[in-house]
């Protein structure tokens, strides 16, 4: 870590760093940014209200293609929120100390991407405000939802992760919080950290029940996450569409929203470290390791494409052939092979450790990762229903500007929520940094309770 | 869009060829077009505002050369359906005559067929399923027969069924999109050896909500807004409907439909143009005031509408439920007189208007009704059953063709 010729890290230092931009005016690029996400984040909601005034047909979808950008879109960012909890519960049982310098902040990503993802699902609706039917509540008409329907399985899945992802979220945030509020000179910022921090006051027994509900956070989380993106990709492999009906589809999909993920980490990782001066915390080696991660699952990604080829042409089935080809040659195979050259080809230049370290070349490939994940999920979701078992009822789809609307607005929410989080709170985890950091001589590993 | 010139008068119209047409043959169709001495304030705005073209001038004319000639510019034409050929699978089937008699139904069709009708778990209909068995149904057994020999693709099913079924016009932009509201549909496919374009054969196939006894929509609905009654219908519960949207993917029949605006306002068609953006902001302007002029002409509209059946509103899904209205009806005289009713009491739109009979329509717990001796004809399939073990209530009869078959046919006895 020292090898920048820096003086060596302090305890103090590394306070000093990471709750800087708490304390001082924020540069002007984070205004503007806020300022383009936030405008971006307003088309969401004005394409929304006006849908929900004229209806769905507003929309670019069509009798057979139901699901379009809605549900591509909203497994996109599902896949985004799962990246973060590999980092911050799966590594954090793995012991991998190097973590810490990321996993505030993919974790901050998780909680946003999950919540902007559970929109989704409400809005895609023909009548958003009855939504809540998909609930289970009692009721005097005795109506209860469909169990056996992979909606409501989704429901339960996003709810109950959304839940867990932002209590541990919240709960790795309460040390720091009070460290923030020890600084705050501040009187108003002095009564919102007090509250945020909730009475934190450092003590051992603050400490020992904190490692040990994070330790218990992490373990609830770990399985909860695999299993709630196998119950988004139940959601396809449950349905009788060539395309979709395949039971490599759970860890399919949860390989493919880890390497998104990632990419979508990566992303916002290395313009934060440059902006926030953190590039003695979020190290180039924090990011190499990650990029090795993204590479792994592009692997694994890579592996299934080739599987769901192979299953289609063994099964000897005519529908799922006829769909695969279609994916390949049809009129939308510029989506598929625009998905492979972002998911498939362009990752294995990662295989170079120079590439790995070179932040630009990193920046742009996973860039290229995300682009070719929403892709995947497009051609799953979309381009599988489009020619499926009666040619009589095959059809197209294609974006209206309110699906761009919607679209580009989920982007927008991200960032505006996301700047606000690099402001308001320390985007790195102040207590366990140190403790990595100023433990590391001694050989030990910091999180051992 | 090609100039079309016959003795001296041209029009301009899209192209829109059609497999086994010759390729010296034009066709028009007279009567569509208006133009502003018939159609007063409607006046002739010319294809590109949806008036259409006047063909009649031509009419005029017999024995004169016809001549066709490139313009360059394009239209899109709202068809309902855009993929003509069957791409193999086994959908609308057909067979010629000569080897029916030798072999019943064929091979293939006949094992899979048998394979339905004697059961896996014993039951009639019944393969194995997930959960072991299949529905009982006491009472009546709604079902179908649809007999492709006798279908000749006139579409007066599908008039029939919406004008039962207050099933909404929803205009030329919106079928552009792809949402058309039909409860029925008639395909048709074309089949040639060799995908020859020229000498084909046309197979109609009227599709309506099969009914499947293992329904692929019901188990995916989160809100059970679909779901079987205890007569064999697949019935929709409007008001319970969220609209995810999910039953109409999972239909491997495709025949669900969704309201994606209030096509109840616009009964006649879109007034105007399909633009999301100009509606919402037209719809603001008019809510409310019921005494505009557009709303005073579609006024007397509504009392097109069957009582019977109720009128969607957006964002529901909506499709064939082998006319529940009527089928509830005859359950209350039954109930009422105490007796079971004679088969041909009731029977679904379709199936009373079919000229040719195709459709038949009855209670298959009835052994003596026309449509469960039709419905174990030796030549009867169920469309993708053997995929997808859907189990429909709907028996499609292949198409027999009588004519000589070919060599190839013969081989492949």
């Amino acid at each position: 870590m020292n090898n920048d010729g820096l003086p060596p890290l302090t305890a103090k230092q590394i306070t000093d760093d990471i709750v800087r931009p708490i304390f001082t005016p924020p540069p002007l690029a984070w205004f503007g940014a806020l300022a383009g996400a936030g405008s971006l984040a307003g088309l969401l909601f004005l394409a929304v209200a006006l849908y929900c005034i004229e209806g769905y047909g507003v929309f670019g979808n069509n009798q057979p293609v139901n699901w379009g950008n809605d549900i591509t879109t909203y497994i996109f960012w599902i896949g985004i929120a799962v990246a973060g909890t590999l980092v911050s519960a799966i590594l954090f049982l793995f012991r991998q100390s190097w973590r810490t310098a990321v996993n505030r902040s993919t974790e901050s990503m998780t909680v946003i991407a999950i919540n902007i993802a559970g929109l989704f699902p409400l809005i895609h609706t023909g009548r958003p405000w009855v939504d809540f039917w998909l609930m289970p509540y009692p009721n005097d008409r005795l109506l209860w939802p469909n169990l056996k329907s992979p909606i409501v399985w989704d429901v339960f899945a996003i709810t109950g992760y959304a839940t867990t992802s932002i209590i541990f979220w919240y709960l790795g945030l309460i040390p720091d919080f009070a460290t923030v509020r020890d600084r705050a000179t501040n009187k108003w910022q002095r009564m919102l950290y007090s509250v945020l921090a909730m009475g934190w006051r450092g003590g051992a027994q603050d400490w020992h029940h904190y490692e040990r509900a994070y330790s218990q956070f992490a373990w609830i989380s770990t399985p909860l996450v695999l299993g709630m993106h196998s119950t988004i990709a139940v959601l396809c492999a449950v349905g009788k569409v060539p395309g979709w009906h395949a039971t490599i589809f759970a860890p399919y999909f949860v390989s493919g929203a880890i390497f998104g993920g990632l990419g979508m980490a990566l992303c916002l990782l290395i313009p934060m470290r440059s902006m926030l001066n953190l590039q003695r915390y979020i190290t180039v080696d924090v990011l190499e390791r990650l990029a090795k991660i993204m590479l792994a699952t592009g692997l694994l990604v890579t592996f299934v494409y080739l599987m769901e080829f192979f299953s289609a042409f063994y099964s000897e089935n005519g529908y799922e052939r006829h769909q695969f080809l279609f994916r390949m040659s049809g009129e939308f195979a510029w989506c598929f092979w625009l998905m492979m050259t972002c998911n498939v080809v362009l990752p294995q230049l990662l295989w170079f450790k120079s590439v790995r370290r070179n932040l630009g070349a990193l920046f742009v490939i996973a860039l290229a990762v995300n682009v070719g994940m929403w892709f995947e999920r497009f051609v799953i979701v979309s381009l599988s229903v489009m020619q499926d078992h009666l040619p009589s009822a095959w059809g197209v789809y294609y974006f209206t500007a309110f699906d761009w609307m919607v679209f580009i607005g989920s982007f927008g929410i991200f960032f505006t929520l996301f700047l606000q989080f690099i402001k308001v709170a320390p985007v790195v985890s102040i207590a366990e940094l140190k403790a990595v950091l100023l433990r590391r001589p001694h050989g030990k590993d910091a999180h051992h309770d | 869009v090609v100039k079309l010139t016959v003795g001296g008068v041209s029009v301009k119209l899209p192209v829109h060829i059609q497999e086994g047409q010759h390729p010296g043959v034009v066709e028009t169709f007279v009567g569509w077009g208006r133009d502003k001495d018939c159609a007063g304030a409607v006046a002739n705005l010319g294809i590109e505002h949806g008036y259409s073209v006047n063909t009649w001038p031509l009419a005029k004319f017999a024995d004169q050369p016809v001549t066709l000639e490139k313009t360059g510019e394009t239209y899109v034409l709202a068809v309902a359906q855009g993929h003509q050929r069957m791409e193999g699978r086994d959908i609308a089937i057909d067979d010629v005559l000569e080897l029916h008699r030798q072999d019943p139904g064929g091979k293939k069709r006949k094992t899979a067929h048998e394979a339905w009708e004697k059961g896996t778990d014993g039951k009639t209909g019944g393969r194995l399923s997930a959960f072991g068995t299949h529905h009982e149904y006491v009472g009546h057994k709604w079902g179908m027969t649809v007999d492709l020999s006798l279908c000749t693709g006139c579409n007066a099913c599908v008039v029939a069924c919406s004008a039962e079924n207050n099933v909404p016009v929803v205009g030329r932009d919106e079928v552009r999109k792809g949402r058309i509201m039909h409860w029925m549909r008639v395909d048709r496919y074309y089949q040639s050896e060799n995908g020859d374009q020229l000498d084909v054969e046309a197979v109609h196939q009227p599709v309506m909500c099969q009914q499947c006894d293992n329904a692929p929509c019901e188990e995916v609905c989160p809100a059970m807004a679909t779901v079987h009654n205890d007569e064999g219908q697949n019935i929709m519960v409007y008001n319970r409907c969220i609209g995810t949207r999910y039953c109409s993917n999972n239909c491997p029949y495709k025949v669900r439909r969704f309201n994606w605006y209030e096509y109840s306002k616009y009964r006649a068609g879109p007034v105007e143009s399909g633009d999301p953006l100009n509606r919402i902001a037209k719809n603001l302007m008019t809510e409310g005031r019921t005494s505009s002029q557009e709303e005073l002409s579609k006024a007397p509209l509504a009392l097109m509408l069957n009582p019977e059946i109720t009128v969607r509103s957006r964002g529901v899904m909506e499709k064939c439920n082998f006319c529940v209205g009527r089928t509830r009806q005859i359950r209350e005289t039954e109930k009422e007189s105490g007796t079971r009713f004679k088969d041909g009491a009731v029977t679904s739109a379709c199936a009373q208007t079919c000229p040719t009979n195709a459709i038949v329509f009855g209670d298959l717990n009835d052994a003596g009704s026309a449509v469960s001796k039709i419905s174990t004809a030796v030549h009867g399939y169920k469309l993708l059953d053997v995929e997808l073990n859907t189990r429909p209530a709907v028996t499609y009869l292949a198409k027999l063709r009588n004519r000589p078959a070919t060599a190839d046919e013969r081989k492949g006895l």
